[in-house]
């Protein structure tokens, strides 16, 4: 009898299984569990057996029901599922898309920047873009007539003005406005009357820092943009000073990184061309000069001095995004935007 | 600055490899640009003799030439005419390679074989020289190589120099340079001028006058006599071609020479041509006019320095002489010129008549003021040996030739902490005497350092701190970090507004832009500015790239116009841009100015990218616009905005337009483009276009000390469809119903427009979702009857509306 019981049980098993809708599913519920189901019956045989047997087929036949019961139930969730959410679903089809937008890669390059000086306690100073004559040269230590003013073919503005040529003029701005001890940096477009060619363009953008403070050296000065550099390119690559010239600042350097790609061991390296650094920057110490023009007191106390650097965020971000052509920056062809 | 080696070497041993060279200097501060004639010739130029000439018979200007190479005959097909049988010419054998990068192949010019060129000077990178094939001379063997029969000037440095340092201009200049860095002697020499004795004083013979004192503080002149005028030599015009300079004649090119060798600008003046024997520097008259040595004639203003005879201007000083008393070939005695020019004068004359010479260069940035009587002595001992004549005894000097030096007063304590490098005393002093500075140490604490006559470029103690880490080497520079008290760092108000701004437009799929500042005017016309309108007043460059950038631009919406179209003629029309940055508005034409930081959004074509399931193939409208510009309010918690319909700006369609407002402010518009102007940019589907003012935008926060907390009692909503006359607006039916200001009712929605046959024609349909809330109670039935059915009220006193059932 036990055996007849196990294969009643499988026979259910794959009738539930087999089941594919509730209905069918009632059915074979009533066939295996119901009223006039076999399982009722040998129940209500189990009168019928010798009491020493009684007790054995009895669990046997509730135990098999047990378990019946419960296939039915998961079969019935499993159907419920299938069919309350639907037909089938294609799952090879991709997503549906929200639109993604982008900040345009000179932002991002130049918020990193200000990122990274904030962290070293630098405040952000702003300052115009149309410039008189005095904040962009003069103050700056390029009088009407200096040579170096050659080096910055600026553009002039009807009524007296011009468009900043650096950032540099920001250094004055903040200066008249607080007393030292200072960090600021200054971030914005520039503008040159360069003609349009892969590594020129009339209008880019700089980052200008600023600090003073009594005690700080030309050496601090490249402690911090060592600091910058790690954060900007990655840690343990050293920076190089090379002697260079800019009115406002004396002692005077061009700053070189060891190139982050071959790191100077790739002779045919692209990001470098073998030369193993790459110019990421110009600074130098405050020009006493440049104090003096400043008229404040403050400025012209004994041991105040102060470093200052200006670098071209285009150069860095070309630096950094392998770009050869400076035109694709303002050129903002959507598929090229679309890669940030 | 050119600087041929073997010229140098005439001045200094330089000790070291090219390239070593080169990064010394470019470490401390003198840029090579590249290295000229760096590879001398290689064995496949050599000296060869013509055997035969014979014309091409199919070209008339070539011919064929056989030539002995000193292996043997080989025939060359050349199109130069300047020379004859037996004469020494050089030929690049097959497998050359030319300095212009050009390389020898054996070939078959026009049917006739050539087996190699004939090189002509210019061709091999000697010298300019347009007479044909370089002939050498007939001494020389066939078949000996160039380089050792002709090596020419051999590697010349180009250099990129700073404006600080003039005294690198010359010669002798960068050998001081050289010798300093290297830790080399250099070589001078004092040159020697044998004054005829017999002959007269050069003073009776010229005379020098300085009226302008303070622009010219030195002039020295020489006078020769019996000089014969030609053509230079082949040692000087090769070394002047390395310089980048021309060959005029013996004269002219000795000035050019000794100019290059000491720095020093010179001019020779023919004597016999300077009315009254004699010059003056003074100031020109207005309206005097100098024909100068480039042909062109020039009007002088008051301010130009000028050289003069009894007659008026003959050069234009530190700049350009004129071309009447010039040498020529005629020429015999001369009238030298060693003079120191006023920088600021001299760049302002350059400038103004647009000359820059290699002499205006060089006053511009100064020069030794010591110079001048060792220039012009030089200049008359170089002039004899080149072309002859006697030197008149002594010079016609005016003014201080040695004037007192530059001293800067140094703390040795004060250059280490100023560097932040630790340098002993010695190793300061060591530095600065290499570099030519005088040290005096009697007081160990401050020297008195002594400048070199030479660096202009020396005033104060930073000065000597940059000439002390120089010549120690900056590539050494410590790293150290100053130390400095934890702050807050300020931040400009619009910072975070910018940098939220392109946090919630990209996240809505917006593509930020950077465009130039600067537009065409033609833009203004093209928008459909009205003559009156204010943005007409903009600022103008005054000299312009091109037209195309002229103006500063007094709005955003034509730069990103451009960008669309540009993108829209690459197939990619579906757009979402916008830009942050400054717009430029005059409040009067030509005055400064004033920079309003602005954002301007352009959006078209579809605005979700097309896929399988996209919600619809619907291009953007106005809706769109607005829509992100509300996200844009909501984002940065401001006050909200108030979108009036407006049609005044031309460039948008009059129906289709708002004038963003709040509190009665106007911050900018909304709308969609007219097609017009869409067609004046090449813009083919509908775009929406907006702009503001960044600063207006956020001048008004949403003010909330903390976040309210949460409704204790539940909300009750109820739903009102309201039948208004067809040109209702309906948000002005939802803003009324706000004004209401129910206190209880908590928020109120248009969920649904209709109209149709169910409501008749001329109506249409409102759909309202209202919900109630106490913030003490739970609401009653009745209670919120009340509310709503004052709503209903306000709907048929307002706006003829009735309750749909």
């Amino acid at each position: 009898m036990a055996s007849s019981l196990l294969s009643l049980e499988q026979e259910a098993m794959k009738d539930i299984a087999a089941a594919a809708d509730e209905n069918s599913l009632m059915q074979v519920k009533a066939r295996y569990l119901g009223k006039n189901s076999e399982l009722t019956a040998r129940l209500k045989e189990l009168g019928t057996l010798p009491p020493e047997e009684r007790k054995a087929a009895g669990q046997a036949v509730n135990v098999s029901k047990k378990k019946l019961e419960e296939l039915v139930a998961a079969r019935a969730e499993y159907l419920r599922d299938h069919t309350d959410v639907g037909p089938a679903l294609d799952l090879s089809l991709g997503g549906r898309h929200l639109p993604l937008g982008s900040v345009h890669p000179l932002r991002q390059i130049g918020q990193q920047i200000e990122d990274i000086f904030i962290g070293l306690g630098f405040s952000l100073e702003e300052s115009p873009h149309v410039e008189s004559e005095w904040y962009n040269f003069d103050a700056l230590n390029m009088p009407d007539g200096h040579p170096a003013r050659d080096m910055q073919d600026t553009f002039y503005v009807e009524g007296g003005t011009l468009l900043r040529t650096h950032t540099s003029a920001a250094q004055i701005h903040t200066m008249l406005r607080q007393p030292p001890p200072l960090r600021m940096i200054c971030a914005g477009a520039v503008y040159r009357a360069d003609d349009i060619d892969p590594t020129h363009s009339p209008m880019f953008h700089q980052v200008e820092l600023l600090m003073v403070d009594h005690s700080v050296t030309f050496a601090d000065l490249k402690g911090v943009l060592s600091a910058f550099a790690a954060e900007m390119f990655g840690p343990g690559l050293p920076l190089r000073f090379r002697a260079s010239y800019f009115p406002f600042t004396e002692p005077s350097a061009e700053v070189d990184i060891l190139c982050f790609k071959c790191r100077g061991h790739d002779p045919h390296c692209r990001v470098c061309k073998g030369t193993g650094w790459l110019e990421i920057l110009g600074c130098g110490m405050v020009n006493p000069v440049v104090f003096q023009k400043l008229d404040r007191p403050s400025y012209l106390a004994p041991g105040v001095r102060g470093f200052a650097a200006g670098m071209g965020v285009e150069r860095i971000a070309m630096l950094k995004l392998g770009i050869t052509d400076m035109r694709l920056l303002f050129d903002n062809d959507i598929r090229f935007l679309r890669q940030f | 600055m050119y600087v041929p080696l073997t010229w140098l070497s005439e001045y200094v041993t330089v000790d070291r490899p090219l390239r070593d060279l080169v990064s010394l200097l470019a470490m401390s501060g003198i840029e090579v640009e590249s290295v000229e004639r760096e590879t001398p010739f290689t064995d496949h130029f050599v000296v060869a003799r013509v055997l035969k000439i014979g014309r091409h018979p199919q070209a008339e200007r070539l011919s064929f030439v056989d030539v002995d190479d000193g292996q043997g005959g080989r025939q060359v097909v050349c199109g130069a005419q300047n020379f004859q049988v037996g004469d020494r010419v050089v030929l690049a054998l097959p497998g050359a390679i030319l300095p212009d990068g050009r390389e020898i192949t054996e070939g078959v010019i026009r049917g006739v074989t050539s087996s190699g060129m004939l090189c002509s000077a210019e061709e091999l990178d000697l010298f300019a020289d347009h007479s044909g094939l370089f002939l050498v001379p007939e001494d020389v063997a066939p078949g000996t190589p160039l380089a050792a029969a002709h090596p020419g000037v051999g590697p010349t440095l180009e250099l990129s120099l700073t404006p600080n340092r003039a005294d690198c201009l010359s010669i002798r200049g960068m050998a001081r340079e050289i010798g300093a860095l290297t830790g080399a002697p250099v070589q001078g020499r004092t040159p020697i001028v044998h004054e005829d004795q017999e002959g007269a004083d050069a003073a009776t013979l010229a005379s020098v006058k300085v009226i302008a004192t303070e622009r010219c503080p030195r002039y020295v002149g020489r006078v020769l006599e019996g000089v014969q005028v030609g053509p230079s030599p082949l040692w000087l015009v090769e070394r002047l071609a390395a310089c980048g300079i021309r060959t005029i004649n013996n004269v002219v090119d000795a000035t050019n020479y000794v100019m290059l060798e000491l720095g020093q600008p010179l001019h020779a003046f023919d004597l016999d041509t300077l009315d009254g024997s004699g010059v003056e520097v003074r100031l020109a008259a207005e309206g005097e006019t100098l024909l100068c040595l480039d042909g062109i004639e020039r009007k002088l203003r008051s301010e130009d320095l000028v050289i003069c005879d009894a007659r008026g201007p003959v050069a234009l000083a530190g700049v350009m002489g004129g071309a009447p008393t010039g040498v020529k070939v005629a020429t015999t005695r001369l009238l030298l010129e060693s003079a120191r020019f006023d920088p600021l004068s001299t760049r302002k004359s350059a400038r103004f008549h647009g000359l820059h010479t290699d002499s205006s260069h060089r006053f511009e940035r100064g020069v030794d003021p010591t110079a001048q009587g060792e220039a012009a002595d030089r200049l008359a001992e170089l002039i004899v040996e080149l072309a002859g004549g006697r030197v008149a005894r002594g010079q016609l000097a005016v003014g201080e030739g040695k004037p007192a030096p530059v001293v800067i007063p140094l703390e040795p304590d004060w250059v280490r902490s100023y560097t932040g490098v630790s340098l002993s005393d010695a190793d300061i002093s060591t530095h600065l005497t290499w570099l030519g500075f005088a040290v005096d140490q009697q007081n160990n604490l401050c020297w008195q350092v002594i400048a070199p006559t030479w660096r202009m470029d020396m005033a104060q103690p930073a000065d000597l701190a940059e000439e002390v880490v120089r010549r120690w080497g900056y590539q050494n520079l410590p790293t150290t970090t100053p130390t400095a008290p934890i702050t807050s760092p300020g931040r400009p108000p619009l910072w975070s507004v910018g940098r939220k701004v392109r946090e919630l437009l990209t996240g809505a799929g917006c593509h930020e832009t950077v465009t130039y500042a600067m537009t065409p005017a033609a833009w203004l016309d093209q928008i459909q500015l009205t003559a009156g309108d204010p943005r007409r007043l903009v600022a103008r460059l005054k000299n312009p790239l091109s037209e195309e950038m002229a103006v500063l631009r007094p709005l955003l919406l034509p730069s990103l116009l451009t960008v669309a179209s540009f993108n829209q003629n690459r197939q990619n029309r579906d757009l979402a841009l916008f830009e942050i940055g400054p717009v430029f508005r005059c409040h009067t034409s030509g005055t400064r100015p004033v920079e309003l930081p602005t954002l301007a959004i352009t959006l078209m074509g579809r605005r979700h990218p097309r896929t399988w399931d996209s919600p619809s193939d619907r291009e953007v409208d106005i809706f769109d616009l607005r829509g992100l510009l509300e996200h844009l309010v909501a984002g940065l918690k401001v006050l909200p905005l108030e979108f009036r319909p407006n049609g005044s700006e031309r460039f948008l369609t009059s129906s289709r337009a708002w004038s963003i407002q709040r509190g009665g402010e106007e911050l900018g518009w909304a709308g969609e483009l007219s097609p017009r102007v869409g067609r004046a940019f090449g813009l083919e589907a509908p775009v929406m276009v907006a702009e503001l003012r960044l600063d207006q935008l956020v001048a008004e926060r949403v003010v909330r000390d903390r976040p309210r907390g949460l409704p204790a009692y539940p909300r009750s909503s109820r739903d009102m469809a309201v039948t208004v006359p067809g040109d209702t607006a309906a948000g002005e039916v939802l803003m009324a119903i706000r004004d209401l200001a129910e206190p209880l009712v908590e928020d109120i929605t248009l969920f649904d427009i209709y109209e149709g046959e169910q409501v008749g024609s001329g109506k249409k349909s409102l759909g309202f979702s209202i919900s109630y809330r106490a913030t003490d109670h739970t609401l009653t039935d009745k209670e919120v009857s009340e509310v709503h059915q004052r709503i209903i009220s306000l709907m048929g006193e307002r706006f003829s509306g009735a309750l749909r059932t």
